[in-house]
C-alpha cells in the first residue's frame, strides 16, 4: 500500500547513534553535551559523536519530529544559559518502539537457528 | 587558537546549521578539547584534532549529499527527481556519501592532500611573485618585453646608451623602448637645509610612458629633457618621499631640490605602490633622465657616448610591442639591428645579440638570487608533491582493497564496470577538491612566515589570490585523480578467480609505493642535513676579520665634488669626531667593504721577475685608515698596521698578506720589502693573516693595504667597532658627516653582521626550507607505511589468528610485522641513498664547508628514517599482538 505505511516505519531501521540518543533522552530530558556523553557511556566507548555529528543528529530528529526542544527546569542560575534542552517526542517514543519490534523479530529468527539461546 | 581553528572550520557548513548549531558546537568542542588536554600525552592534541576533523569532513559531505533516508512525506518526487538527475551529478552524491561514511579514510586522504598542497601552494606565491608577478601598477604588462643583450659570455646583459638609442630609434615593432640604468644610486637630496639620503635612478623620457603608469599629480619627463646631456635637471618623486619629505602637498611641482648639489626642478610624483620594474632589485625613490647621469655621479658624460677603449654597459630596456607584434617578430627584427651594431661598430659590440623575455620584474640571469632560491624551492616542494602523490596513492590502493567486496556485489548486480571506475573517480576528485582547498587556506597562513624566512634583499608584495587557488584545484585534483586511476582499475579488473594473484601483486605494488616514499623522504632529509651543516660551518667559519658590533656607513665623495686631495682632511676630521662618540670603541675607514671584494691592480717588484707570460704581479687592493686592522681585529703576523703617521708626505707603506707573500717571495719574511705601484715604491711594514674578501670559502686572495692618506680615494665608508649593539650609533654618525658637510649622501648605513647574515642567505634558506619540508616529508612516508601496515594488520586478521592459535606468541607475530615493515624502509633507504648521491651535484651552490656527498650526513639521514620506519612499525604490531584467536577466526567465518 504505496503511501500508506505506518508512519514509523519510515524511520526504520534507526542508526545506532540514533537509537541511542533516543534511549538516553527516554530517561529524561538532556542537554547536547550530555547526550553526547550519554551516548558514549551506554555504547561502551562504541560511539564517540563529535560536535559535528552531535548536533547534525539532533537537528534531523528535531526536524523530523522525533525529539523535542524544552525549556530546562532546573535553576536557570546555575546552569549555562545557552543550554538547550532536549526531551522525546510520543512520536519518537512510537518510534524506539517501533524499532525494538523490530529488533525483537530478529532476534526471534536468530533464535530460532539455535544460534544464540 | 583550536578554538578559532574550529569556528574557521565551520564556516564551511551550510549557514542554517551554522546558525542554530553553532554556538553548541564550538561549546562541546571547548569540551572536548578539555579532557584531551587532561590526558597530558604528547598525541593527546594530534588524536583530538584528527578525530575533529573526521567529524567535521564526515559533517560537511554528508551535509552537501542528500539524506540517506527519504524525508518525511516526500518518496514520491524523490523518484522522479532521481530519473532526471544526470549520472554524475549521481555519482557526487553516491561519492560524498561513501566518503562521509569512511570517516578514517577520508580525514587520512584530505591531510596528506592538505600537507602536499599546502606546501606547494605556498611556494607557488612565492615563486610567482619572485618570477612572474607583474611589477605593481604597470598597465597592460602582457605587452611588455624585457629585452637584454646576449652574447659568447651572457644571455642577459645590459646595453650601452648609443645602442639603446639606435634600437630605439630604428625598431618598427615597439610603440616605445624605454631604459633605466640598472645601477641606482644613493644620492644626497637637500630642501631648504635639511638632507636626506635617497636611491635615485635615471631613466629614458619615455620610461613612465611605456609602462603606461600616470603620474599620481604633475607630468612625467618630456623628449625634450632628454636630448642633450645636462640639460635635463627635472626629477620625478616616488609617493613615498613625496608624503615622507614634502607631507604630501601638491605645491611639490615646480620646486627646487638639490641633487648631490644639482639644482633640479620636482615634475611629478609617481603613484602609491609603483617602485619601478624591478622591485625585487631596487625599489627608487626619485627617477630624473638618462642624460643627468653624468651630473648626477660627477662623472663627466662619458657613459651616454662611444668612447675608445671604455665600454659602459649600464641600461635595462623595456620595451612595449606594438598591437599585432609578436615577441618573435620583435626578435627578429631587432637581431637584425644588432647585426648592424656588430659590423659597423665591431669595437663595442663583436656577437652582439639580443634576447627578448615576458616576464619584465627582474633581471633574467640564472644566478640572480630570485632564480636561484625559485629554482630550489621548487624543486623541493616538487619532492613533497612527489611524496604525498605516493601517499594517496597508498591509502587508496588500501581503500581499493576494503571496496572489493561492494564493488564484487555491485558488479554482479549488473553494474558495468566503466560506471563503478567513474565512481571511483568521483570520490578522488571529491578528495583532490577538499584537499587543495583546505592546503590553499594552509598556504595564505604560511606564506609570510615563509617569505619572511628569504635573504633580506628580497622584498616582495605576495597575494595568495586566484591563481593560487586555481593552480592548487589543478595540482590537487589532478594528483588524487590520477593516483586513484590505478587502484581504481586493479579493483575493477579482478575476477573471483584471479584473487590470489591479484592481491600479491596489490601488496607488491604497495611495498613498491611504500619503498619510493622511503627514497623519496631520504632524499630530502639528506638535503635538509646537508645544508644544515652547511649552514653551521658558513656561521662559524674564521673570516680573518670579526662582524659582531660593527658598522659601516659608506659614502661617496666624488659625487659631491671632492677630488682626490681633499679626502684626508675629511676623513681626519670626521675619524677624529666620531672615535670621540661614547660607546664608540674604535674607527676607521675602508675603500672596500668585505665582501665586496677587493680592487684589482697590477704592480712589480724589484728583483723578482713576473709571472711567465705578463709584465706585472696582480693583486687585490684596499685602502684603509689608520687602525684598520684593530677595528676589524684582523691578526698582523709580524710588523705593524697602518697608523695615523702613515700620511701623504711621510714614506709610502703597505701592508700584506701571508698569500701575497708567498706567491711573490715565497717567504712570510717580508718586512722591509718594497714593490712599485703607480710609479712609487711602498714598503711593506706588516704582514697580516688572510681575510674573506669576496664570498665564503674562496680560494686564497692576495690583498695589498695601503693608507687611504697616502692614496686618497673619494669612495670610503666608515668601519666603527662599538661598545654593544653598533645602530643606534648610525644617526650620531650621519650627524657628525652632515655636520663636516651637509651635502655627502650616506649611500648605506649596516652592520657587519647584517652584511654577512646577507651573505649566508642562501645557506640559510637551503637549511630551513629543506628542513620544514624534509620533516613535512618524514611525517608523510611514516603516515604512510603505517597506514600499510595497519592495513595488512587488519587485513590478516585471521591468519594471525590461526598462527596465534597454533602457538606462536605475540611477540613473534609483533616481530614478524615489525620485519615486514623495516625490510621494506630498507629497500627504499638504500634506493633513496643511491638517488641522493646522483642528485647531490645540484645541491653543490647551496653547501659551505660539507662535501655534496658527505658520508655523516647520509648515515643519518638514513638512521632517521630508519628509527621513523621502526616507530611506524610498532603501532600495528602492537596491535598485531593482541589479537585475540578466537575472535578473528570466528568473526571471519
Amino acid at each position: 500500500m504505496p503511501g500508506y505505511r505506518h508512519s514509523t516505519d519510515q524511520f526504520l531501521p534507526l542508526k545506532p547513534r540514533v537509537l541511542l540518543m533516543l534511549l538516553a533522552l527516554l530517561e529524561d530530558q538532556r542537554h547536547g553535551y550530555a547526550l553526547k556523553e550519554d551516548i558514549a557511556a551506554r555504547s561502551g566507548g562504541r560511539v564517540l559523536l563529535g560536535p559535528g555529528t552531535l548536533y547534525r543528529t539532533i537537528r534531523d530528529l528535531l526536524r523530523d519530529g522525533l525529539i523535542e526542544e524544552t525549556e530546562s527546569d532546573l535553576d536557570p542560575a546555575d546552569d549555562d544559559e545557552r543550554r538547550r534542552y532536549y526531551r522525546i517526542s510520543d512520536l519518537g517514543r512510537s518510534v524506539v518502539a517501533a524499532e525494538a519490534r523490530r529488533l525483537e523479530s530478529l532476534v526471534e529468527i536468530v533464535r530460532g537457528e539455535k544460534l544464540i539461546p | 587558537m583550536h578554538i578559532a581553528l574550529y569556528r574557521r572550520l565551520l564556516l564551511f557548513l551550510p549557514r542554517t546549521l551554522r546558525r542554530d548549531f553553532g554556538e553548541p558546537m564550538v561549546a562541546a568542542f571547548r569540551e572536548d578539547l578539555t579532557k584531551a588536554r587532561a590526558y597530558r600525552s604528547v598525541l593527546a592534541i594530534p588524536r583530538f584534532w584528527f578525530s575533529m576533523i573526521g567529524d567535521f569532513l564526515s559533517t560537511m559531505l554528508s551535509e552537501f549529499a542528500p539524506q540517506e533516508r527519504p524525508p518525511t512525506n516526500r518518496s514520491e518526487p524523490r523518484e522522479k527527481e532521481r530519473m532526471i538527475v544526470p549520472g554524475i551529478l549521481r555519482d557526487l552524491r553516491y561519492g560524498l556519501r561513501s566518503l562521509a561514511r569512511a570517516k578514517g579514510f577520508t580525514t587520512l586522504a584530505v591531510l596528506i592532500v592538505t600537507l602536499g598542497i599546502g606546501a606547494n601552494a605556498t611556494i607557488f606565491s612565492i615563486s610567482r611573485a619572485l618570477l612572474w608577478q607583474a611589477p605593481p601598477l604597470v598597465a597592460d604588462p602582457s605587452g611588455l618585453v624585457r629585452m637584454t643583450r646576449a652574447n659568447e659570455y651572457t644571455q642577459s646583459g645590459s646595453l650601452m646608451y648609443p645602442d639603446y638609442q639606435h634600437y630605439r630609434i630604428a625598431n618598427s615593432v615597439f610603440d616605445g623602448l624605454m631604459a633605466w640604468n640598472g645601477y641606482d644610486r644613493a644620492v644626497s637630496m637637500s630642501l631648504r637645509g635639511d638632507i636626506e639620503t635617497v636611491r635615485l635612478t635615471t631613466v629614458s623620457d619615455n620610461y613612465f610612458d611605456v609602462l603606461g603608469v600616470p603620474m599620481a599629480i604633475g607630468r612625467d619627463f618630456l623628449p625634450e629633457e632628454d636630448r642633450v646631456p645636462g640639460d635635463g635637471a627635472v626629477a620625478v618623486l616616488s609617493y613615498g618621499v613625496w608624503s615622507r619629505v614634502f607631507g604630501a602637498d601638491s605645491a611639490v611641482i615646480g620646486t627646487r631640490i638639490m641633487l648631490n648639489g644639482h639644482p633640479f626642478t620636482v615634475i611629478g610624483v609617481a603613484p602609491k605602490r609603483f617602485a619601478g620594474v624591478s622591485p625585487i632589485e631596487t625599489s627608487p625613490d626619485i627617477w630624473a633622465p638618462l642624460n643627468m647621469t653624468g651630473t648626477l655621479s660627477n662623472a663627466g658624460d662619458g657613459m651616454l657616448t662611444r668612447v675608445e677603449g671604455e665600454v659602459y654597459n649600464w641600461l635595462n630596456a623595456v620595451g612595449r610591442l606594438r598591437q599585432g607584434v609578436t615577441i618573435e617578430m620583435a626578435r627578429a627584427d631587432l637581431e637584425g639591428l644588432a647585426g648592424y651594431l656588430a659590423e659597423n661598430f665591431a669595437a663595442w659590440n663583436e656577437g652582439q645579440s639580443v634576447r627578448m623575455t615576458k616576464h619584465i620584474g627582474y633581471t633574467p640571469s640564472d644566478h640572480s638570487t630570485a632564480m636561484t632560491i625559485a629554482r630550489l624551492l621548487i624543486s623541493v616542494a616538487a619532492l613533497v608533491m612527489t611524496v604525498s602523490a605516493v601517499n594517496i596513492a597508498l591509502i587508496l590502493l588500501a581503500r581499493g582493497s576494503t571496496k572489493n567486496h561492494e564493488i564484487s556485489v555491485r558488479m554482479a548486480l549488473g553494474a558495468g564496470r566503466g560506471l563503478i571506475v567513474r565512481q571511483l573517480l568521483v570520490e578522488s576528485a571529491i578528495l583532490g577538491v577538499v584537499g587543495a582547498v583546505a592546503g590553499f587556506f594552509v598556504s595564505i597562513w604560511t606564506t609570510g612566515p615563509v617569505t619572511r624566512l628569504l635573504p633580506t634583499n628580497v622584498d616582495l608584495d605576495i597575494h595568495s589570490g586566484l591563481p593560487v587557488l586555481i593552480y592548487s584545484l589543478i595540482l590537487g585534483v589532478s594528483v588524487v585523480v590520477l593516483f586513484g586511476t590505478i587502484p581504481a582499475l586493479r579493483s575493477t579488473s579482478m575476477e573471483s578467480g584471479a584473487r590470489t594473484t591479484a592481491s600479491r601483486q596489490r601488496s607488491l605494488g604497495r611495498s613498491g609505493l611504500v619503498v619510493a616514499q622511503m627514497a623519496l623522504s631520504l632524499v630530502i632529509v639528506a638535503g635538509a642535513i646537508l645544508f644544515t651543516q652547511s649552514l653551521r660551518n658558513a656561521r662559524s667559519v674564521d673570516l680573518g676579520f670579526e662582524t659582531d658590533n660593527r658598522l659601516v656607513v659608506a659614502f661617496n665623495l666624488r659625487s659631491h665634488g671632492y677630488a682626490a686631495d681633499d679626502v684626508p682632511t675629511f676623513l681626519t676630521s670626521v675619524l677624529e669626531r666620531v672615535r670621540s662618540l661614547p660607546g664608540v670603541n674604535g674607527v676607521s675607514s675602508t675603500r672596500m667593504v668585505p665582501f665586496e671584494g677587493n680592487w684589482g691592480s697590477s704592480f712589480t717588484v724589484p728583483g723578482v721577475n713576473p709571472p711567465e707570460g705578463s709584465e706585472s704581479f696582480s693583486a687585490g687592493f684596499n685602502a684603509v685608515g689608520p687602525d684598520y686592522f684593530d677595528v676589524m681585529r684582523t691578526p698582523l703576523l709580524t710588523g705593524r698596521g697602518i697608523t695615523a703617521r702613515d700620511v701623504g708626505n711621510t714614506e709610502p707603506v703597505i701592508v700584506v698578506n701571508e698569500t701575497l707573500a708567498n706567491q711573490i717571495w715565497g717567504t712570510t719574511d717580508v718586512i722591509g720589502r718594497t714593490i712599485t705601484w703607480r710609479d712609487r715604491a711602498w714598503n711593506v711594514v706588516g704582514l697580516s693573516k688572510d681575510g674573506t674578501y669576496y664570498d665564503l670559502g674562496e680560494d686564497p686572495q692576495a690583498q695589498v693595504v695601503i693608507p687611504v692618506m697616502q692614496e686618497p680615494q673619494t669612495g670610503i665608508g666608515l668601519i666603527v667597532a662599538s661598545e654593544g649593539e653598533p645602530t643606534g650609533l648610525s644617526r650620531s654618525i650621519t650627524d657628525i658627516i652632515h655636520a663636516v658637510d651637509p651635502n655627502i649622501a650616506i649611500t648605506w648605513t649596516r652592520t657587519l653582521t647584517d652584511v654577512f647574515n646577507e651573505e649566508i642567505g642562501r645557506y640559510r634558506v637551503a637549511a630551513t626550507m629543506v628542513g620544514i619540508f624534509g620533516a613535512v616529508g618524514v611525517l608523510l612516508a611514516a603516515v604512510g607505511l603505517y597506514g600499510v601496515l595497519s592495513f595488512l594488520v587488519s587485513q590478516r586478521q585471521r591468519e594471525i589468528g590461526v598462527r596465534m592459535a597454533l602457538g606462536a606468541s605475540s611477540r613473534r607475530v609483533a616481530g614478524h610485522v615489525v620485519n615486514s615493515g623495516i625490510r621494506v624502509a630498507t629497500i627504499g633507504i638504500v634506493i633513496g641513498l643511491l638517488a641522493a648521491l646522483a642528485g647531490a651535484r645540484l645541491a653543490a651552490s647551496f653547501l659551505f664547508g660539507v662535501q655534496a656527498r658527505d658520508p655523516l650526513a647520509f648515515l643519518a639521514a638514513a638512521i632517521l628514517l630508519g628509527g621513523v620506519a621502526a616507530l611506524a612499525s610498532a603501532i600495528p604490531a602492537r596491535r598485531a599482538a593482541q589479537v585475540d584467536p578466537m575472535t578473528s577466526i570466528r568473526a571471519d567465518t
